[in-house]
């Protein structure tokens, strides 16, 4: 049992190797994180399913073929997106938002092409009957698998450590300074190690369907997630790391799968989080010196804000809340109205933090979800009224608000990953089928005792009057001044008195707390639902597109962004969830390249506004 | 008097390191109310380094900070500019977003020890920012930026007072300005430690010199004396 365990986690490391490799090598070199990998990957995979299918192509010559064809689709790709990216103040933070938006477009785009049924390659392709190595049965597939990706990557670092190219690139990651300064050309370099990076997620993809089982469009999120654990186990844009930081997930996962198979899924992400909290920088990175990076002003342009009166701001509150008071008289289609009011008060919710203090949640769902369960929980086995359900989904939320607040330590990117990869935790424990008799598990839950349209809407619009008048707060007070300052410089901030990570930490809370209530009231709305509801990925996104598309830190900007994009999408019809995620992810891309402040900037980039 | 006798600072035998490699080595002085102090050595000798541990930006590996007779070991910045600490920095970072008066409201409100200063038009006017004092920092000069990197400390009114090269880069004019400002200072009874370059502009300041070589204490005494230690001249001239 342990031997193959260990065997096991030995092979699954050198392929999970391969899988970050290509990752850390953009990361290393042009200091943005592809969180699009996971769907280059998933390309390469159906590509390799749609080779064998059609021409009955053998994976080993479908690994070179799809290696060379990404690397070539990198190319281009690297001068249309990330060579603009590398320009703009912030790259870290503009690239995750890009890639983001990137994934989601190229998932939609899969989804729609491929449709959604699962694609495999029958492993009986590779050769026959399992390998026994000292009684351990091992499939041959996986021989295969790692067989490849040791090569691939034992490639890889020859081209690092013997060609031209690679010693610059090397040079590169080593400091972008001095790379710059000793005259190499860094766009050349940086659009070979994106190609590179590409291609390695193509060649990762054809392996796939052998060392990840069956392949289907929405694998790309879970695989980017596996592959930042593993880089980040291995210390960023430190290519040799990868091997130790793959060879130590593969490990960690066969044992898991062997000893406690049911949360073996819980891995990636619970290790990520941990990982980053114990070691931010990484295993192999000196360790120590996180207070120096601590004190590093945020690099991202802090958002002006709206330059108007605490007067107009209330006036356009209390304009909008009059109109979600009277919206069920004048129209009929009631959920409709709901969804408009939640997702106004997540993206103010969002836009607290964000606009606010920089971090981007990018677990922000995490927060709705926990806010819903907390409810559901409360209702079903503390047979609460729907009113004192909300106070305990508030106190969820604020308790995991509380359990995460460790992440603030982390900066930019980092941040952004490990609060995705929470998320992604809670929602892997409550949907567990072992916790079935607590959260029924994957079944979902059923509220109907409590089952009330008009008061849990008028609880949706109470909390977006308080996500609102917290906008407002912090626009207008002392307390909102301060956290200005501290994103402009948080030493400086730290040295005018400001309680630097006390006042950051209260910001996260009452970002939390939005989500959570604004969680619970979709609970007691829908009344009965599934766990993928809440914590669906898509919406972090689009409370990320409503806030990012009207600007941040303002309290219009976000407001416009849910009336005109949702109000759009509904009024176009789109009943598809893939289209609306094609053109969500589309508008991420655009907006990330062309309006990172959002429209509220739009004026003053076309030079209209002086001071 | 007793204001004059006891030290408002004391520094013993601090010791920084990175890696392993010492930036701080035993750093040991003392500071009075009313005293300005130079700290002077070659480039990466520590005493930027002296002032981020003094400040709190990072804990020291060993020794102490005693400030009014309390320990400061390892406090968070915000305490100790509350208790009266407070810094420039050898690159000035200003508030960039904000506006000038922006930047002095913020630590004034949050405040030094004694309260927060509330006459900041004429800290701006003292300070020369008057006329800018609706500008964003992100669009002041380097020398404005610098004076209102001063601002933001003094708008905490603090005791205890750490510039670090805040000459470096100025015009004779501006020289002339800000060494007149910190005299007035440390008449008011601000403590001063002054990190510089230039020699001139810390002989009209400072009663007292430290000389730092790679981490360690090479000298203390006045600046004249400074200029005749054998050790000294051999640091800064090279092995001649
Ligand atoms: N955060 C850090 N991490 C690693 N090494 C550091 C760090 N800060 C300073 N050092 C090192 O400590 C030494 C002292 O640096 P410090 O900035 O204190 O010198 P300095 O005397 O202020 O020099 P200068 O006159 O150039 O400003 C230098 O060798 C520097 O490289
Ligand atoms: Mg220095």
């Amino acid at each position: 049992m342990l031997f193959y365990a260990l065997a096991a986690g030995v092979l699954f490391g050198l392929y999970f190797t391969l899988v970050g490799l290509g990752l850390n090598l953009v990361f290393g070199v042009m200091r943005i994180v592809n969180l699009a990998h996971g769907d280059f990957l998933m390309l390469g995979a159906y590509l390799a399913c749609w080779l064998f299918a059609r021409f009955g192509l053998h994976p080993l010559a479908a690994a070179p073929i799809a290696a060379l064809l990404f690397l070539v689709l990198g190319w281009p790709l690297y001068y249309l997106l990330v060579a603009r990216l590398l320009k703009s103040r912030d790259a870290e933070m503009l690239s995750l938002i890009l890639f983001f938006g990137l994934s989601q477009l190229i998932e939609a785009l899969s989804a729609i092409t491929f449709g959604a049924s699962e694609r495999s390659i029958p492993g009986s392709v590779l050769g026959r009957g399992p390998v026994v190595v000292f009684g351990a049965a091992l499939p041959y597939p996986w021989l295969f698998g790692a067989g490849l990706s040791g090569l691939s990557a034992g490639a890889v670092y020859l081209f690092l450590y013997r060609s031209r190219t690679g010693m610059l690139m090397r040079a590169v990651m080593e400091s972008r300074e001095e790379a710059l300064a000793s005259g190499i050309d860094i766009h050349r370099v940086s659009a070979a190690a994106f190609a590179i990076g590409i291609g390695l997620a193509g060649l990762a993809g054809v392996l796939a369907p052998f060392m990840l089982g069956s392949v289907t469009p929405s694998i790309g999120m879970g695989v980017n997630l596996t592959a930042f654990t593993v880089i980040v186990l291995g210390t960023l844009g430190d290519p040799l790391g990868t091997i130790l930081g793959g060879i130590i997930y593969g490990l960690s996962l066969m044992l898991m799968q062997t000893y406690l198979s049911s949360w073996a899924d819980l891995l990636p992400s619970l290790m990520l989080v941990g990982v980053l909290l114990v070691f931010p920088r990484g295993l192999l990175a000196p360790s120590g010196q996180a207070g120096a990076d601590f004190w590093q002003p945020g690099t991202l342009q802090p958002a002006r804000g709206g330059r108007g009166t605490v007067g107009r701001r209330l006036a356009l509150a209390a304009a909008l809340l009059a109109a979600v008071g009277l919206g069920p008289l004048l129209y009929s289609n009631q959920l409709l109205l709901f969804n408009f009011v939640i997702f106004l008060a997540l993206a103010q919710g969002l836009n607290l933090l964000y606009g606010f203090t920089g971090y981007l949640p990018f677990g922000y769902a995490g927060f709705f979800g926990a806010g819903a369960y907390g409810f559901a929980l409360a209702v079903m086995h503390l047979r609460l009224g729907a009113e004192l359900a909300l106070i305990c989904a508030g106190v969820a939320a604020l308790g995991l608000g509380l359990l995460l607040t460790p992440l603030l330590r982390l900066s930019g990117a980092y941040f952004a990953i490990a609060n995705l990869a929470a998320a992604q935790a809670v929602y892997q424990v409550v949907s567990n089928p072992a916790l079935e008799g607590v959260t029924r598990g994957p079944y979902g839950v059923s509220l109907s005792g409590v089952f009330a349209p008009q008061e849990s809407y008028a609880a949706a619009a109470l909390v977006l009057a308080g996500a609102l008048g917290l906008v407002i707060w912090l626009q207008s007070s002392r307390f909102g001044l301060g956290l200005r300052a501290i994103r402009d410089d948080p030493l400086s901030a730290a040295l005018a008195g400001i309680a630097v990570v006390a006042r950051r930490t209260m910001v996260w809370l009452l970002s939390a707390l939005v989500a959570g209530l604004a969680g619970a009231a979709f609970a007691w709305h829908i009344s009965v639902f599934y766990p993928e509801a809440p914590f669906d990925i898509a919406i972090t996104m689009y409370a990320i597109v409503f806030v990012l598309f009207g600007g941040s830190a303002t309290l219009g900007g976000p407001v416009l962004g849910v009336l005109v994009l949702y109000g759009l999408y509904n009024a176009i019809g789109i009943t598809t969830p893939q289209y609306s995620q094609l053109i969500y992810g589309g508008l991420v891309v655009v907006l990330a390249l062309f309006l990172p402040d959002g429209l509220a900037s739009l004026p003053q980039r076309l030079g209209l506004r002086g001071a | 008097m007793a204001r004059e006798k006891t030290a408002l600072l004391r520094v013993e035998g601090l010791v920084k390191r990175f890696g392993g490699f010492r930036a701080l080595d035993r750093l040991s002085f003392q500071l009075a109310r009313g005293e300005a102090l130079g700290l002077v050595g070659p480039n990466g000798s520590g005493k930027t380094t002296c002032i981020n541990v003094i400040t709190g930006v990072y804990r020291p590996d060993g020794g102490t900070v005693l400030f009014e007779d309390r320990s400061a070991n390892g406090l968070a910045p915000h305490l100790l500019a509350r208790r009266g600490i407070n810094r420039t920095f050898q690159s000035p970072r200003p508030f960039a977003s904000l506006t000038v008066r922006e930047n002095l409201e913020v630590a004034a409100a949050h405040g030094g020890p004694d309260g927060p200063r509330s006459d900041l038009q004429a800290l701006l006017a003292w300070l020369d920012l008057d006329a800018v004092g609706e500008r964003l920092a992100a669009h002041l000069t380097s020398a404005q930026q610098k004076m209102l990197d001063l601002g933001r400390a003094l708008a905490t009114a603090p005791k205890l007072l750490l510039v670090d090269e805040l000459a470096a880069g100025l015009t004779p004019a501006e020289l002339e300005r800000v060494a007149r400002r910190l005299r007035s200072l440390v008449e008011q009874g601000v403590a001063l430690l002054v990190v510089e370059h230039l020699l001139g502009f810390l002989d009209r300041l400072a009663d007292r010199v430290i000389v730092m070589n790679a981490g360690r204490e090479i000298f203390q005494g006045t600046l004249k004396a400074a200029a005749r230690d054998p050790l000294v001249r051999e640091v800064f001239l090279g092995r001649a």
